[in-house]
């Protein structure tokens, strides 16, 4: 089964019978070293930690998706993309306010399942 | 496919009893308009507004700007094809467009929101749309509605004012009329024997909430790359669904007047041949930024393209897909052209695409979307400014004592565009 790294309790919940869920309450930059150390450990990355158009520091939630299997050990492409996603990540901001944490959460689920809403 | 466009020009918006095009003003009844937006239940309220050039305005947030175009001639073809009007074939005939009149959608769809057009002041010069009449139209949705039900209904209401604004100049006798053909493959060479057959890829931002582009009403995330004729893009074949990332993602007018078309256009059977366009999508799985960029590469080696121009929309992930598509297409034997933009932090110092590879060694720059801008504070406020602290290229307590606000130039609407339709690059 594939991963779902995630801080996204909607992510969580929506996929848990689709994926090997692992949450964490942490901040996206975590969950991005998260992704970077399962990298590492020969999983490659399903999902672009980058997706959507929100700068770094927008939003709190971050969700990727990574292959079960831990047979992309020499996968450059992944390692790649994930150190740069960290880097773009080391700045960004960690404290968001209530008010918009709902809609986050909605469009963070949205990168990973355009048709969610459609069962929310 | 030939299209002719008579270009009427508009150089002010007046509200009135009538609907009309008149002496290059557009009069708006704005009851005709109210009756068609209330027509779909999901929007609770609409009222209208004007932002003219010069003016001390700011319009905030904002969703979408469309021009106003029509078809002349015909009952079959509609503008924006697969989503107002019948999924006809576009891009022939004859088309009327209200030059220099524009409908701007504004409202809050989530929580955040983002795009500033400043009318007059620093910042105008950074947004093409300080240079338009604006029509703006803003929505109240109904209450408890989804974000996805809002953004939907929000993107239908502002292509439906602007094609019935566009249908108003139906019958009136275009400023300039210009023509527009691209002929078959084999007449292509025949014609110009010893021009460059050049093609054009326009990636497409594709991500999910927020983030789609359509084509004929397709959401281009479930599409394979794809062929389509310039002309065709004229007439509305591709809209903005596109709410997020203000300065470098592609307005639907973005798309009605992409420069790129019409460069190549202009230098077509001189220096060039425009031989094609591409269009392909930018999606949140890595297999199908693979699958997407495949295909590019191998439909430039089938169109025998000795060059192609490629645009990008949007940043960060979508950086991958443009050097995908960059490596690709030169791995086929195909020199590229990449038009793109800049996150290089506010001293400009950071590196400034989140993938890079070194076949792309042909880059245009729409400037750097970290560079901060103050902008002043305006006589009036067109939305609100109740999101200028959470908008993307905004930050906490951006706003100062003298009611200038300062933001990164990632607010303003169009202000690094990667279709060139703007100002800043670098050389």
């Amino acid at each position: 089964m594939d991963i779902l790294i995630t801080n996204n309790p909607l992510c969580r919940d929506y996929f848990a019978d689709i994926y090997n869920v692992e949450f964490s309450d942490i901040s996206a930059y975590f969950i991005l070293q998260k992704v970077r150390d399962f990298v590492h450990l020969g999983h490659g990355v399903l999902t672009h930690p980058r997706a959507g158009g929100l700068p770094p520091g927008t939003s709190p939630y971050k969700s990727v998706l990574l292959t079960g299997r831990q047979d992309m050990k020499n996968s450059l492409q992944s390692l790649e993309i994930v150190e740069n996603s960290v880097k773009a990540y080391e700045k960004a901001r960690t404290e968001f306010s209530e008010k918009h944490l709902e809609h986050f959460a909605k469009l963070d689920l949205s990168l990973l399942a355009p048709n969610a809403h459609k069962k929310h | 496919m030939k299209l002719e466009v008579g270009y009427i020009n508009i150089t002010d918006i007046q509200f009135g009893n009538e609907c009309k095009v008149a002496g290059g003003t557009l009069h708006v009844n704005q009851d005709c308009l109210k009756e068609l937006i209330l027509s779909d239940a999901r929007i609770a309220e609409v009222s209208f507004d004007i932002a003219r050039p010069g003016e001390s305005v700011r319009i905030t947030p904002v969703k979408d700007v469309i021009e106003p175009r029509t078809k002349v001639g015909t009952d079959e073809m509609g503008i924006f094809p697969g989503i107002l009007n019948k999924v006809k074939t576009v891009g022939m005939g004859r088309t009327h467009v209200l030059k220099g009149a524009a409908v701007v959608t504004c409202g809050q769809i989530v929580g955040f929101q983002e795009g500033i057009i400043d009318m007059s002041g620093p910042g105008a010069d950074y947004t093409p749309f300080s240079a338009t009449n604006n029509l703006v139209v803003l929505f109240t949705p109904k209450a408890d509605i989804q974000p996805h039900d809002y953004e939907q209904a929000l993107r239908m209401a502002g292509l439906k004012v602007a094609a019935f604004l566009g249908d108003l100049g139906k019958e009136v006798t275009p400023d300039v009329v210009e023509t527009y053909e691209t002929l078959p493959i084999l007449e292509q060479k025949a014609k110009y024997p010893d021009l460059p057959r050049i093609g054009y890829v326009q990636m497409l931002q594709t991500q999910g909430l927020l983030h789609d582009t359509y084509v004929y009403g397709v959401d281009m995330k479930e599409s394979l790359t794809t062929m389509i004729n310039p002309t065709e893009v004229m007439d509305g074949a591709i809209i903005s669904g596109n709410c997020v990332s203000a300065c470098d993602k592609n307005t639907t007018y973005h798309h009605q007047n992409n420069p790129v078309i019409a460069d190549m256009f202009e230098e077509n059977g001189k220096s060039l041949i425009f031989a094609g366009m591409i269009i392909t999508n930018e999606n949140v799985f890595l297999m199908d930024k693979e699958r997407s960029s495949d295909w590019t590469a191998k439909l430039c080696k089938m169109m025998g393209f000795d060059g192609v121009v490629i645009t990008q929309e949007g940043f960060g992930n979508p950086d991958t897909d443009l050097m995908m598509n960059c490596k690709k297409v030169e791995d086929v034997g195909v020199p590229t052209v990449i038009v793109t933009d800049e996150y290089a932090g506010r001293d400009g110092t950071s590196q400034s695409l989140a993938d890079v590879d070194a076949a792309a060694n042909a880059v245009v720059t729409g400037g750097n979307a970290n560079e901060v801008i103050t902008l002043p504070k305006m006589d009036k406020v067109i939305g609100t400014l109740q999101y200028v602290d959470v908008i993307a290229g905004g930050f906490e307590n951006n706003t100062q004592p003298d009611g200038s606000i300062v933001v990164e130039l990632q607010a303003i609407i169009g202000a690094t565009n990667e279709l060139g339709f703007n100002k800043m690059s670098a050389r």
